[in-house]
């Protein structure tokens, strides 16, 4: 016997493809007799016993507790005493029951965009299933990751005596400090700002909100609720970011202009019934690169994709696509943003007019 | 009903009045019967009556030594005679022949389905043998001294599961008598033209003691009968043949037996000739005849009884949500094979309740059963486990009358296709009792059928014969799937389910590990069932509103998922799927739900969707829901060939169920 000899799990009944292997009765190595007993396996129908095929020195290749393919190799007997250097391809694979926990069923689509984009699938290991849309949202964001979290408030000292704080000697000193820095302001940037953003530097304001990187905030904004921002936003003065009663998420690299209300309630209907009907709420999302111009109002449950441009002073309620130019009251996508390399342009879809830009 | 194992004297005879008591029996049965016979004349009766005029000496010289209550009468079509002598009130079993308040079984069972304490009948000859000595059996174990009368007649003779009741009750040395009254006559046919060779030999034969008796002398008849119930008390099965002969029709208007004959069978009448004879019995039939017609015009002016809307399976309290039955691997402990499942819900079950038993065929270690479930069980519970005959007929019988008795008995169809046999134990006892003897009675029932095709069994060992089963009214089916909890599922049906159950296992999920985590991005949906009732597993995308309805069970599941995995890969469809654990009676309402968001539904079996679950879902959805866009993926109508590769053409497979999920849009 030069070449080692399998022992293979034989078919004992149709009810089964695999066997489970209950123990060895020759240890790891040692001798065997042609014919001697050498393991025993079970099915559902039986409990039995595998001969030698051959004499010699058997090798396990299965442990005890394995469940084994019927037709598979458990171990091999060798003339010497010595582990053959086999392939691995000899012994039994492990079975699984299914896809191993964790590894998403990917559509054709997605895995078409994976390869086409050299994305790795580690990247979409947190879903399930990824769909197109999955690695479109990926590459759009692409670079992206800006740290998100939910603005906590802070309660008023209930217990303060205005009247001895007005004529106290801080205020007049806070009085002068703040001309002092009106100056500064002026004669620096030559620009005067409201008080708040006079004395919070805007970035902080930003960053003490959980935006992303970069962002900055006129202090001048209302920041409600469950607010996401990402990294690289400008908000203007006399902005409203409502995320009271729905998340306000939005995305990298997005203008917002003074004056621009973004909400996620109303109580139109509230007011209108005499407070019989409830409030409404629903969570707005603005995508990625977005400007939108000033004194717009953007209602609760508006999604706006990437790249979408919003005309100053429109009403915008419901669902945009991405490159959408989005203009009126109420608004519509009356054309496409386009970006070609460093420059974007704004088409109407009618020939005749052109956006800004 | 008692489950008393006190002992109340046996209604043996006062040596100081002697037959009397037996005769007048006799009289005030056949005063009872004739006034059935005026009163449909007449039009107060509705259906039929089978009379037992001819035959009353029968039962009243049998019944004196029995004890009503604690001893079981199983009765057949004719047994009115039978009742009044167990003790049964004439007045309740006239409200109940009449329709009127009072009735005894709410006006459903009628002449021959009644129920009073351990009384029993049924319209189906030769099926409630098997259940009595199951009934027998139940009293020996638990130890009652009580027996159980089996009656039979003649004409049954040629029932095979009559014979299987013999065998049985042979075999488990049950306390039971088998009371043939032979008035030769099978409906309308001679029963001698029908019988051949000798049936006490025939009978003997089975291992059971045989007696003779003729009902011409009635106190050596009462005597026969004395000693045959004290030696089945004894724990000898016995059958008593007693020559006796009917007089009127079998129903109403259908006796064309020659006149002459009729003629002579009066002329033999015992009861007849001891009228002429004794004065005293005269005056005893004049004044029992008035007394009946008296009770007869009472309840004719009652008002006709309500029904107080009992459903035909028992009410239960217990509630169910899809959570309890799912596998789940944050749940459970580490799962074995399914079959591991079903064994170790087995041996818990019956840990946990004493009077669960095992039955069917091949049960015993080692070999413990054709697909192991039931291993290990004969070795640890060893008089709880019967090892049966082949015999399926006899082995639903027996579990039926265990049941009524009070046990939870499990019996196990090694092959689903072998429950045609054991079909008429389902249909009309099982499924009738709790209703047809007015709520009076459960049937907790368990019979698992090993189903399924994809083994290369042929067309005889993998059919999916649960649809026979659904929509009977009063049988509930439940099936296990690879998602299901299996060992808890199994031990809900078991232990927590009064209603006669068949649980279905596909022999291909056996060997499969539960799939414990939902298939593509799903996520299980919790469904509250109904009392009493099995929710489906639900199963909803985590990312998307769903495009189709997908809805199977059981072995099909497994098919569905793969099918629904490529769909996925190739066309990005988002499902709603359900798997049944209920296939009877149905439950739409999560269904209807799911299809008012996708409108589009898909359901597979593994059998010919033609009048099979698929059928009765769609219906039940293109009824509650137009509009729905609906198609069903099963078998091709053909019995399932032996080779594996003509059987993949008649079952579904994956290609069938995408190119079902393509048809929809």
């Amino acid at each position: 016997m030069s070449q080692p000899v399998d022992i293979i799990v034989p078919r004992e009944g149709v009810n089964d493809d695999r066997a489970k292997l209950v123990e060895w009765l020759v240890a790891d190595g040692g001798k065997v007799a042609a014919g001697q007993a050498v393991v025993v396996l079970e099915t559902t129908k039986k409990v039995f016993e595998l001969e030698s095929p051959a004499a010699g020195f058997v090798h396990h290749q299965a442990a005890a507790g394995a469940e084994v393919d019927i037709g598979a190799s458990v171990g091999v007997i060798t003339a010497g005493a010595e582990r053959p250097a086999r392939p691995a391809a000899a012994a039994p694979a492990p079975k699984a029951a299914g896809p191993a926990a964790g590894d998403p069923t990917v559509s054709a689509k997605a895995l078409d965009l994976i390869r086409k984009h050299s994305l790795s699938l580690e990247q979409f290991r947190h879903l399930a299933v990824v769909r197109e849309a999955d690695v479109q949202a990926v590459l759009a964001a692409k670079p992206s990751s800006a740290p998100v979290r939910r603005f906590a408030g802070e309660t008023l000292d209930p217990g303060a005596d205005w009247d001895a704080i007005l004529a106290s000697q801080n205020h007049s000193e806070l009085q002068e400090l703040l001309r002092a820095l009106r100056r500064r302001l002026r004669a620096k940037f030559n620009r005067h700002v409201p008080l708040g953003t006079l004395l919070n530097d805007r970035w902080n304001v930003a960053k003490e909100n959980g935006f992303g990187e970069g962002s900055n905030v006129y202090d001048e904004c209302l920041i409600l609720g469950d607010v996401h921002m990402g990294k690289k936003c400008w908000v203007g003065p006399f902005t409203i970011l409502d995320g009271l009663n729905g998340t306000l998420t939005i995305g990298d690299y997005v203008d917002i202009g003074s004056g621009t209300h973004v909400y996620t309630h109303n109580t139109v209907e509230r007011a209108l019934t005499g407070h019989r009907a409830p409030l409404f709420g629903n969570s707005t999302s603005i995508g990625n690169c977005c400007f939108i111009a000033p004194q717009v109002t953007i209602a609760a449950g508006t999604r706006i994709g990437n790249h979408c441009f919003v005309a100053a002073g429109s009403y915008v309620e419901g669902s945009f696509p991405d490159y959408s130019f989005i203009q009126g009251n109420p608004a519509r996508s009356v054309g496409r943003v386009e970006i070609s390399g460093d420059r974007a342009r704004i088409r109407h879809h009618d020939a005749g007019k052109s956006g800004p830009a | 009903m008692s489950n008393s194992t006190s002992l109340s004297p046996a209604r043996g005879l006062d040596p100081d009045v002697g037959l009397r008591p037996v005769l007048e029996m006799a009289i005030r049965i056949r005063n009872f019967e004739n006034a059935l016979q005026d009163l449909f004349k007449r039009g107060l009766l509705f259906g039929t009556v089978h009379t037992c005029v001819g035959q009353e000496l029968c039962a009243a010289a049998l019944h004196p030594h029995l004890r009503p209550g604690e001893d079981a009468f199983f009765a057949t079509h004719r047994g009115h005679g039978h009742y009044l002598a167990y003790g049964g009130s004439e007045e309740a079993l006239l409200a109940e022949l009449m329709g009127r308040q009072g009735a005894l079984c709410l006006g459903r069972g009628g002449t021959q389905n009644l129920f009073w304490r351990r009384f029993f009948s049924a319209g189906i000859q030769g099926g409630s043998a098997p259940i009595g000595v199951g009934f027998a059996w139940a009293m020996k174990r638990r130890q009652e001294q009580s027996i159980a009368v089996v009656q039979v007649g003649d004409g049954t003779l040629g029932e095979g599961t009559l014979y299987e009741a013999f065998t049985f009750a042979a075999l488990l040395k049950a306390p039971v008598l088998f009371l043939l009254e032979c008035n030769g006559w099978a409906q309308s046919t001679d029963v001698r033209t029908t019988t051949p060779g000798d049936v006490a030999a025939r009978i003997r034969g089975f291992g059971l003691e045989v007696e003779t008796a003729s009902d011409e002398d009635p106190a050596a008849l009462h005597e026969t009968l004395g000693r045959v119930v004290a030696n089945v008390r004894q724990g000898r099965p016995s059958v008593a043949m007693i020559r006796t002969r009917r007089l009127l029709a079998h129903s109403k208007g259908d006796d064309n037996r020659p006149k002459d004959l009729i003629e002579k069978l009066w002329q033999d009448d015992p009861l007849s000739r001891l009228l002429a004879a004794q004065a005293e019995l005269r005056s005893a039939q004049v004044s029992s005849a008035a007394e009946i017609n008296a009770t007869a015009e009472t309840v004719a002016q009652r008002p006709k009884v309500a029904d107080p809307g009992n459903r035909a399976l028992p009410a239960s309290s217990r509630t169910l949500s899809s959570l309890d039955l799912h596998a789940d691997s944050a749940k459970n402990r580490a799962l074995g094979r399914i079959a591991e499942e079903l064994n170790r819900g087995l041996h818990e079950a019956m840990a946990a309740n004493p009077e669960v038993i095992v039955l069917g065929e091949d049960l015993l270690d080692p070999y413990g059963g054709a697909f192991k479930v039931t291993r290990g069980l004969s070795t640890k519970y060893p008089d709880r486990v019967f090892s049966t005959p082949i015999a399926e007929a006899g082995i639903a019988g027996v579990s039926n009358g265990l049941a009524l008795a009070g046990f939870r008995p499990v019996a196990e169809i090694m092959f689903a296709d072998f429950v045609t046999l054991a079909s008429d134990q389902l249909i009309n006892f099982a499924a009738k009792f709790h209703y047809m003897y007015a709520g009076n009675v459960t049937c907790p029932t368990t019979i698992r059928l090993v189903s399924g095709g994809g083994r290369g069994y042929g067309p005889t060992h993998s059919q999916s014969l649960e649809r026979i089963f659904c929509g009977v009214p009063g049988l509930q089916v439940v099936a296990l799937s690879h998602r299901h909890d299996c060992c808890r599922l199994l031990q809900e049906v078991v232990l927590r389910n009064d209603r006669p159950t068949v649980f279905v296992e596909n022999k291909l999920l056996y060997s499969e590990r539960p799939a414990a985590e939902p298939p593509l991005d799903a996520r299980i949906e919790p469904v509250e069932g109904k009392e009493g009732e099995f929710p489906p597993l639900h199963y909803v995308s985590a990312s998307r509103n769903p495009d189709v309805t997908v809805v199977t069970y059981g072995g099909s599941a497994p098919i569905c998922e793969r099918a629904m995995k490529r769909l996925f890969e190739t066309d990005e469809l988002a499902f709603d799927y359900f798997i049944l654990t209920q296939l009877w009676p149905l439950d739409l309402t999560g269904i209807l739900a799911s299809v008012g968001r996708s409108r589009r539904l898909l359901v597979v079996e593994e059998n010919v969707p033609a009048f099979g679950i698929s059928a009765a879902v769609i219906s039940g959805v293109v009824q509650a829901a137009p509009g729905t866009s609906c198609r069903a993926v099963g078998a091709q109508p053909l019995p399932i060939p032996s080779v594996r590769h003509l059987e993949d053409l008649v079952l579904p497979g994956e290609e069938a169920v995408i190119a079902g999920v393509r048809n929809l849009f």
